[in-house]
């Protein structure tokens, strides 16, 4: 898209300089600044050429912009490339994803068995997924959860609605993979009302302890949860 | 890839968006935002609708619909930078309550120096960019130094765009100084290839789901993934 408009913009993206000649610029209207005894750097980025008109920091103001939304992944191209942890990540979501929608078809069915290996594949995408999200702790954390409670999870205990809750955990994930603290936490609390349970085991232990709850576990005597705390 | 043999000369960074009406009641404090970025930015010129500040190798403009961030040096691509322009990001957007974008996008240029216009022709001509004609046309002389490519690129939707620039450019550098100062005018001839990356997006872009940092990632991945793909030497 061009637009022709031709707006007389203050000079705001060049300094002031001393005689400076540039080949190639006349054809383009020049863009040499008044000439001045300073001695200054000069950035030149102004051009009445119309095919450069609407380069950053050449655009008239006066062009209005579409107003729909951009996708995430014009904003963010690196999500769609399978070359990047980014890329990756979206593709092991998207399997979950699928996998937890094939879980709500299974239950609506009464398929027990598909809902169970649903779960399992979910956990284990989760794993390999958890791998790819060392540019966001906060999503880490959520994949976390997911994994552990995918993990604990049983076919006859979920409901239509947890399952529902993680679609839409996995959704928004997809979706917003930059989200803040307050948003995983707003995730993973949805998911613990509808019943997952992703909590780890060492850090509650831990939480306890720094708390000072006398009936907690005792990390220190129970040895199966020392690797809990270097796991991941 | 070409750029690998090319230095970054400068990163323009651009916003533009719905007339933010605070810039009239925080114009100071803005300007005050970017000098904890930039020490050294002084007021180059004030106007309602516009604030210019500068200093070498950086100028901030702040505007009533745009504002711009310009960065001169080979280190504007790192990550030093980057978050400098996440900081005047993050002050434009508090301080004029800016909740919707309608652009935003990035301008990198690079450049290669030659000893003379005969080897930025040579270079030119052994990109795969363009023909050149071995014949006089249009009544030009075949043999002006002044006879170069000047070859743009345009990929663009009506969510986002790509332009990507490669042209030749001779510059001429003179300095008059007094004769108590210096005898001789200092002068000086540049020649040099300068390729021009130019991407952002347009349409609505909630600014708190943008993540400054991703999004020059984003930038910077898809222009070296993509840049040997439109500009290549002949094989």
């Amino acid at each position: 898209m061009s637009v022709d408009i031709t707006v007389d913009l203050p000079k705001i993206i060049s300094w002031k300089t001393v005689k400076l000649d540039t080949s190639g610029d006349a054809a383009y209207g020049g863009t040499i600044s008044p000439i001045s005894k300073d001695v200054v750097d000069v950035v030149e980025l102004e051009g009445s050429n119309t095919n450069i008109s609407d380069l950053t920091a050449n655009l008239p103001v006066s062009v209005r912009s579409p107003r729909h939304e951009v996708p995430i992944g014009r904003l963010y191209p690196q999500l769609l490339d399978s070359d990047t942890s980014h890329g990756r990540l979206s593709v092991l979501v998207k399997d979950a994803l699928d996998d937890c929608r094939r879980a709500v078809d299974s239950y609506q069915a009464g398929d027990v068995a598909t809902i169970d290996s649903c779960l399992a594949n979910i956990a284990a995408v989760m794993q390999e997924a958890y791998g790819q999200s060392e540019f966001n702790d906060n999503l880490g954390a959520v994949i976390s959860f997911v994994r552990r409670a995918a993990i604990a999870a049983s076919a006859v205990e979920v409901s239509l609605s947890s399952l529902n809750a993680l679609v839409n955990a996995l959704s928004s994930i997809s979706h917003n993979p930059f989200m803040d603290l307050s948003e995983a936490a707003d995730l993973v609390d949805s998911l613990s009302d509808e019943g997952w349970r992703g909590e780890h085991q060492a850090v509650s232990a831990m939480l306890e302890c720094f708390i000072g709850k006398s009936d907690s576990i005792d990390v220190h005597q129970n040895a199966c949860l020392q690797p809990e705390l270097f796991e991941e | 890839m070409i750029l690998d043999s090319f230095k970054v000369h400068s990163l323009i960074f651009q916003l533009q968006y719905k007339e933010a009406f605070l810039l009239w009641d925080r114009a100071g404090k803005i300007a005050s935002g970017m000098k904890q970025i930039w020490s050294e930015l002084k007021v180059r010129n004030g106007v309602p609708n516009q604030q210019d500040l500068a200093c070498p190798g950086c100028q901030v403009s702040t505007g009533l619909t745009q504002s711009t961030v310009v960065l001169r040096g080979d280190n504007v691509l790192l990550s030093t930078s980057l978050e400098k322009l996440s900081a005047a990001f993050k002050v434009w957007r508090f301080n004029l309550d800016i909740v919707e974008l309608a652009r935003i996008s990035a301008r990198a240029i690079f450049v290669k120096n030659f000893d003379s216009m005969d080897e930025v022709k040579r270079y030119m001509f052994s990109l795969a960019v363009v023909e050149w004609p071995t014949q006089k046309v249009f009544d030009q002389p075949i043999d002006s130094s002044k006879n170069v490519p000047d070859v743009m690129f345009r990929f663009e939707d009506e969510k986002s765009f790509t332009f990507v620039r490669i042209r030749a450019e001779e510059r001429k550098f003179e300095v008059k100084l007094d004769p108590d100062v210096m005898e001789n005018d200092i002068k000086k001839d540049t020649f040099r290839v300068l390729i021009d990356f130019d991407r952002g997006n347009l349409g609505s872009v909630l600014t708190e789901k943008i993540k400054l940092d991703e999004w020059f990632k984003g930038y910077v991945h898809v222009m070296r993934r993509d840049i040997d793909k439109v500009i290549r030497g002949r094989s």
